[in-house]
């Protein structure tokens, strides 16, 4: 095991913001993201021994995504939390806005990711910041390409409307 | 390919992910479907609104290299 950790660090560590970006956009906060990579790290150490793919980026993230729905299934036992729904979990917009329009933009992006649910914001992340193919991405998630298509393309839209929504909700406050 | 289909296969034709037998038949539909080329660049100015914000949103997080310190 000592001979693997560092060949572990090097293949790996460098895709820790990758991994904690994907945690994030699928569990949202900071404190849980964190955790999620944690643990995945821990278990795609005890299988690395087995790890013989060209892409350790694509394997680690894999394990990240299980991690993340394991984690949300977990907690929604622990803490009988009601499953999302867009019309129970849409987020208000937040009182607190940045000066700069670039902030504000990244803001209002942001908002608007949470008010979908996790598997449209995963197909969003993967194909936006990994550029992962629809191909991998039918491969990871086990669903047929046409599927990846399809949910892609209605992430796409949903997120359209629901940027519209805070923008709309902003222009209210404001008036 | 009648407008139904044809829109549910715009957005991965922007991704450049249709086969080539697809996209044929997508521009064929296209070249002759005012709705559809309006939808068309409807998704592709959203595409450009859209990719240049989430490059910006990305999350990072510094403290979350220091719990590897355990590995």
């Amino acid at each position: 095991m000592g001979q693997e950790l560092p060949r572990f660090e090097e293949l790996f560590l460098p895709h820790l913001d990758a991994a904690y970006n994907l945690a994030r956009w699928i569990v949202e906060k900071d404190q849980d993201a964190q955790d999620v990579v944690q643990e995945a790290y821990a278990r795609a150490f005890k299988s690395f021994a087995g790890f013989r793919g060209v892409n350790p980026r694509a394997w680690l993230l894999t394990i990240v995504r299980n991690t993340a729905y394991n984690w949300i299934q977990k907690h929604l036992r622990e803490d009988n939390l009601i499953p999302f729904d867009e019309k129970i979990h849409a987020v208000p917009v937040s009182e607190s806005r940045s000066e700069s329009s670039y902030e504000k933009r990244k803001q209002q992006l942001q908002e608007a990711m949470t008010r979908l649910p996790p598997d449209f914001r995963e197909v969003l992340v993967l194909y936006e910041f990994e550029g992962w193919s629809y191909k991998e991405m039918a491969s990871v998630l086990n669903v047929p390409i046409g599927t990846v298509m399809s949910r892609l393309s209605r992430a796409r839209r949903r997120l359209h409307e629901a940027i519209s929504e805070v923008q709309d909700l902003e222009t209210e406050d404001e008036l | 390919m009648n407008c139904d289909d044809a829109k549910g296969f715009l957005d991965a034709y922007l991704d450049g992910e249709l086969e080539l037998s697809q996209q044929l038949e997508l521009e064929q539909h296209l070249s002759g479907c005012a709705e559809c080329q309006a939808v068309l660049k409807e998704r592709r100015e959203f595409r450009a609104f859209f990719s240049a914000r989430m490059i910006s949103s990305s999350f990072k997080c510094i403290a979350l290299a220091s719990r590897f310190c355990v590995f």
